[in-house]
């Protein structure tokens, strides 16, 4: 895999493989047209150098999607999205198909991606293309409805915010993302698949979280949690694990390759062998969240990763989502902390009482009235006495 | 004489753990022990240890004067010492007033008991009160590891005393006198455990692995021998070892998977009912009649099948759940064996008569029913099942450890800590439960067709709920995820009862209570995993892993032995 902490270019480097980008531009493409996938995967396969062209290539099918996008942006129009969110789709793979066949050259003549609209703290990130969607989502726990009908896109590359008051319902939200709960309605897909089935499927193809209540393993050690982070990575069965037959052997010495890497990644390089409930707090934290980064995830959920943490640990946790970011990754993260939201965040959406209220740029979710009152209260004009 | 009293002033430094009335009780505890050790304790011959006769310490005395001589090297202050110490004293204290009210028992009041006995029991008071009344360590120390040669040589030895231990133990006739040298060496064993003995010997038999495995092979191979032919121990060493192997399949379902299944001996039962019917009995109502480990390796298939079939709706369900229908199932397999008769279905087993007259084994040339001549001694049919076994157990063992520090075993780990949170982090919990069910039961088919030729026979009734129940305790007793701790679980299990056939019908009931104690004051069993020992004594907090960031730790992989 590839190293895990770097200063290299954004695009070009992803923890999950080079192949990741492209992976969704094949599968769009392959439904129109059967035939051209071979030709469109081979790309995907090479190491570093024709991946950023991939990625530049998903990008650029990315555009027409792109425009279709303030229709979803409008969140407050919920019912509206579903149309065209479709569209979207079809224009994509409609752009994407001719394409397919022989991607690189296209791609190298394309002009720079222009930006969007530049957003809040963070220099302005060319969008790419969605990861995750949640259509509709609904969860209902009897007559209690949590979540409500919430559409929620997250993007390549981006990082977008989750908040609310306590009990608006994000993390059974978070919840519905990961398979731990499967939702009463609505539909989640992870870069064009259904996300449906067991937490373990759904870790495996992509999507990896952390926990509010910290949960690791806590009578292993660091190294151990993250190593169990690469179970889902490696596939040696019985008969090679107790013959020590060379894939063992190899997938052994990789996983535990990686898992320091990982640790190192997270600043835990030296508490490897710690117990992980002998950790600080911040540190556990931390190692969950290196512990979500070894299953290769392509979006990584956080849920309230500052949680209890100082202001020094705070900036340290959002310099290090700004590195997965860097990784490749999309994160999605729910949180508390409003300086810590509005200054990591592309995106915020603000979830009230299961309902998504607000979404859109750091600012406008900031200057939006509804949010305020959503947090502090309508304002006391004494009408009611 | 001035000379001599000067000198011993001089020592006084050696107690320096107490105060001044402390080292003052502590000596005279010390000599009333001494002097007790030496006298009579009984005023009639005949009593088990011959504790009757004056000068030498035999019997419950010689146990008490070891105790004694561990109490005086706590004398000087040492880490973890005043425990020891109190634990030590203590035991002299059990252990002379367990004497003295047999003997009152068996002689038929306390007038029979000598004045030794008080004695004793008075100066191990004085001598525990010494203890008490210090500040009590409630840290065990961390000793060094020390130079390799130190930890192979304490390693080797630690293994050549078990296995002298064992068969002094198990040449002591009376039941009464048993009870004592288990008491002893149980306080021993707790002493050295409060000076952080116990665990320096486990990190380095850890380190020295390889020494280890082969000082236990060389044991096991030596035992046969020394037991000289005794068959009665050579039967119930052929027990244990099958008992053993099966234990350690089981605790790879209990220990390393944290599944507690109530009905591990139904997965016994098919490999034996299995071995049997293939076995060219003239009672099996198979025609088939394969070479003995085709026969195995069917077993063990067939109950890993079984397993499966079982586990496959059930292992979705968490904890309690899976264990109630473990349980069922063992009822369930008893009872088909019981009814596959031929009277409602098809003649499988014979019904209640079982499958009788199953052959010696023979693998090849080697017929397990003769008697070899080794060095001038005669190994028979047990010895040979015996050693068969070994093999076996080397094999489960095998199995075990790799398994265990595999992606595998610490998925089991992780599913154990955390179902929730292993299923998050993509290790697919339903699937590895069920592979560590199924391994389970295959080990235990396997070892089940062995003993289909050990006892000769197979019949429903070998295969009750409280079979399950005795392998469940052997690996609880002996320490869950390890292998030695399994092992020793599973002799204790065995060879205790055998050993207190004197209370007859008492004696599952002073085997409970010994059970409660044990996890009363070592809950994570006879051998700790590193793991559940974290588990139960250490709340967070610092801890030897997480000292000094420079400081060596102690490697994870390879922790049990």
């Amino acid at each position: 895999m590839s190293p895990a902490p770097a200063k290299k270019p954004t695009k070009a480097s992803t923890t999950s493989g080079p192949a990741k980008p492209a992976k969704p531009a094949v599968k769009a493409a392959a439904k129109p047209a059967k035939a051209a996938k071979p030709a469109a995967a081979r790309p995907a396969k090479p190491a570093a150098k024709p991946a950023a062209k991939a990625t530049a290539a998903a990008k650029a099918a990315a555009k027409p999607a792109e425009r279709a996008k303030p229709a979803v942006r409008a969140t407050a129009a919920t019912t509206a999205a579903a149309a065209p969110r479709k569209a979207s789709t079809t224009t994509r793979s409609a752009t994407r198909s001719p394409q397919a066949p022989d991607p690189d050259q296209p791609v190298e003549t394309e002009q720079p991606v222009e930006n969007e609209q530049p957003r809040n703290g963070t220099p302005s990130e060319p969008i790419g293309q969605t990861v995750l969607e949640a259509l509709q989502v609904t969860k209902k726990f009897g007559g209690l409805t949590a979540v409500s009908e919430v559409d929620f896109v997250v993007r390549e590359n981006e990082i977008v915010g989750l908040i609310g008051p306590n009990g608006a319902g994000k993390t059974t939200f978070f919840n519905c993302l990961t398979g731990m709960e499967t939702p009463t309605g609505g539909r989640v897909t992870y870069r064009g698949q259904p996300v449906t089935g067991q937490p373990y499927d759904i870790t495996k193809m992509g999507l990896a979280r952390t926990f509010q209540n910290i949960r690791l393993f806590p009578n292993m050690t660091a190294l151990e949690n993250v190593l169990v982070g690469r179970h889902s990575r490696t596939k040696s069965g019985v008969l090679t694990v107790v013959a020590h037959g060379p894939l063992y052997r190899r997938e052994e010495r990789e996983a535990e390759q990686r898992a320091r890497e990982l640790l190192d990644f997270v600043n835990l390089g030296r508490s490897a062998n710690t117990l992980a409930k002998n950790l600080p707090y911040g540190d556990q934290r931390r190692l969950e969240i290196a512990r979500a980064l070894a299953t290769d995830p392509g979006l990584l959920l956080l849920d309230e990763p500052t949680a209890g943490m100082n202001p020094q640990e705070t900036a340290a946790a959002m310099q290090l989502v700004r590195r997965i970011r860097e990784q490749g990754l999309a994160v999605v993260v729910i949180e508390h902390d409003m300086k810590f939201i509005f200054n990591l965040c592309d995106r915020v959406a603000v979830l009230v009482q299961g309902k998504k209220l607000v979404e859109g740029t750091p600012s406008e979710v900031q200057a939006d009235p509804r949010v305020v009152e959503a947090y502090l209260g309508t304002p006391h004009t004494g009408e009611a006495s | 004489m001035t000379l001599f009293l000067r000198r011993l002033w001089q020592q006084r430094d050696y107690f320096r753990r107490f105060e001044a009335q402390g080292r003052l009780i502590a000596a005279a505890g010390a000599l009333l022990t001494l002097v007790g050790c030496f006298t009579p304790w009984a005023l009639f011959a005949g009593f088990p240890g011959k504790v009757s006769l004056a000068g030498s310490p035999t019997g419950s005395r010689a146990y008490c004067l070891a105790l004694l001589v561990f109490v005086v090297f706590m004398f000087r202050p040492r880490p973890g010492g005043n425990a020891a110490g109190e634990a030590a004293s203590f035991g002299i204290v059990a252990i002379s007033l367990i004497t003295v009210f047999t003997i009152a028992s068996q002689g038929g009041g306390l007038v029979n008991v000598a004045y030794g006995a008080w004695l004793t029991v008075v100066g191990g008071l004085l001598l525990f009160v010494a203890f008490a009344s210090q500040e009590r360590d409630t840290e065990v120390p961390m000793l060094p590891l020390g130079s390799r040669g130190v930890q192979l040589v304490a390693v080797v030895a630690a293994i050549s005393l078990t296995l002298v231990l064992v068969v002094e133990g198990l040449s002591i006739e009376a039941g009464s006198q048993f009870l004592m040298f288990l008491a002893g060496i149980g306080f021993f064993l707790y002493a050295a455990s409060r000076l952080g003995l116990t665990n320096w010997l486990q990190r380095a038999s850890e380190r020295q692995r390889a020494i280890t495995v082969t000082a236990a092979l060389a044991c096991a191979l030596v035992f046969p021998f020394a037991m000289d032919g005794n068959n009665y121990w050579l039967r119930v060493a052929a027990t244990v070892g099958l008992f053993a192997a099966t234990v350690v399949g089981l605790n790879i379902v209990v220990g390393l998977a944290g599944l507690l299944d109530l009905g591990y001996v139904a997965f016994f039962g098919v490999g034996a009912y299995v071995g049997a019917s293939l076995s060219g009995s003239p009672s099996s109502n198979i025609g088939w009649n394969p070479p003995f480990l085709v026969a195995m390796v069917v077993g063990a298939i067939a109950a890993a099948l079984l397993g499966v079939i079982i586990g496959a709706p059930t292992l979705r369900l968490r904890g309690d759940y899976l264990a109630i229908v473990t349980l069922g199932f063992g009822e369930i397999f008893r009872i088909a064996m019981n009814n596959l008769d031929g009277e409602a279905g098809p003649d499988i087993t014979n019904g209640p008569n079982g499958i009788p007259g199953v052959p010696n084994l023979a693998i090849g040339d080697l017929n397990f029913g003769e008697t070899r001549h080794v060095f001038g001694f005669d190994l028979g049919y047990f010895v040979n099942y015996f050693y068969a076994e070994l093999i076996l157990i080397a094999l489960v063992m095998l199995v075990f450890v790799r398994l265990n520090n595999s992606r595998i075993g610490r998925a089991w780990v992780a599913i154990r800590e955390d179902e929730t949170a292993a299923a998050a982090m993509g290790v697919n919990t339903v699937r590895l439960k069920l592979l560590a069910f199924a391994i389970g039961a295959f080990l235990a088919g396997a070892a089940g067709t062995l003993n289909a030729h050990l006892t000769t026979q197979v019949s429903p009734d070998s295969y009750r709920f409280d079979e399950s129940i005795l392998l469940l305790a052997a690996v609880v007793l002996g320490g869950m995820g390890t292998i030695g701790g399994a092992i020793l679980g599973s002799t204790a299990i065995q060879v205790i009862p055998e050993k207190l056939r004197f209370f007859d019908e008492q004696r599952i009931l002073f085997f409970g209570l010994a059970l409660v104690i044990m996890m009363r004051f070592r809950p994570e069993g006879i051998v700790a995993n590193k793991r559940r020992q974290r588990e139960f004594h250490e709340e967070g907090g610092a801890d030897a892993t997480s000292t000094p960031p420079g400081a060596p730790v102690e490697p994870m992989s390879g922790e049990n032995r």
